[in-house]
C-alpha cells in the first residue's frame, strides 16, 4: 500500500518518534508504515487520518486497480 | 512504546519468564524422581503431566510480553512463530520418516522447545524485514 504518511509528517517538521508519540506506537513502526513494508491496521490508518484531519484515502493508495 | 517504557517491560517479561522456568525446573526434578521412587503409583500418569503447569505460565509469559508491544511487533511476533512452526513440523516429520531408515528414535518431548528455540532464532530475521 502506498501512502504520503513521510511527505505529511515533514510537512508538520515532526520526527519520527514525534509522530509514533502521538500515535502510540514505536518509531519503528512508523518508519515501517513510511517505507511501505508495514500496511498498518484498520484503527490505526483511522488514527494516522485523525491527526492530518484527512480521509484515510488520502492518505493511503492501494498500488493497483481495486475497483469493483 | 517508549524506551523507558520497552525496558520496563522486558524486565517484567525477565522476572516472569525466570519464575515459569525456575518453577519447571522445580516440577521436573521433583516429577522425575517421584517416579524413580515409585513407578508403580497410581499417581504417575497426574505427576509425570505436573511440569506441564510451569510450561504454561512460560507461554502465558510470552504472550503478555508479546501484548505489551504495538502492532508491528505483534505482527513480527505472529510472523515468526508462523514460521517457526513450519520449520518444526516440517523438521520432526522429515526426522520421523528417516527413523524409518534406522535414525534412532527421538522423544517428541523435544517438539516444544524445538519450536520455541526457533522462535528466537528466526525472530531477529522477521524483524530485520521490516526495518
Amino acid at each position: 500500500m502506498k501512502n504520503r504518511l513521510r511527505e505529511l509528517r515533514a510537512g508538520r517538521a515532526w520526527s519520527q518518534a514525534d509522530l509514533a508519540d502521538q500515535l502510540g506506537v514505536s518509531r519503528q513502526t512508523v518508519n515501517a508504515i513510511e517505507t511501505e513494508k508495514y500496511d498498518p491496521s484498520l484503527p490505526l490508518a483511522f488514527k494516522i487520518g485523525a491527526l492530518f484531519q484527512l480521509h484515510i484515502e488520502e492518505i493511503f493508495t492501494a498500488p493497483g486497480d481495486l475497483s469493483v | 512504546m517508549r524506551e523507558s517504557e520497552k525496558k520496563q517491560a522486558q524486565r517484567r517479561y525477565r522476572a516472569e519468564l525466570g519464575g515459569a522456568l525456575l518453577s519447571y525446573t522445580g516440577a521436573i526434578f521433583g516429577s522425575i524422581s517421584f517416579l524413580n521412587g515409585n513407578p508403580d503409583s497410581e499417581f504417575r500418569f497426574f505427576v509425570a503431566v505436573i511440569p506441564v503447569l510451569p510450561t504454561l505460565l512460560a507461554l502465558w509469559a510470552i504472550i503478555r510480553h508479546v501484548r505489551r508491544f504495538d502492532e508491528l511487533y505483534r505482527h513480527i511476533f505472529s510472523e515468526a512463530l508462523a514460521y517457526a512452526a513450519i520449520v518444526t513440523a516440517l523438521a520432526t516429520f522429515t526426522y520421523g520418516l528417516m527413523e524409518n531408515a534406522g535414525l534412532p528414535h527421538l522423544p517428541i518431548l523435544w517438539t516444544l522447545p524445538v519450536m520455541i528455540g526457533l522462535w528466537g532464532v528466526i525472530l531477529p530475521f522477521v524483524r530485520r524485514k521490516y526495518q
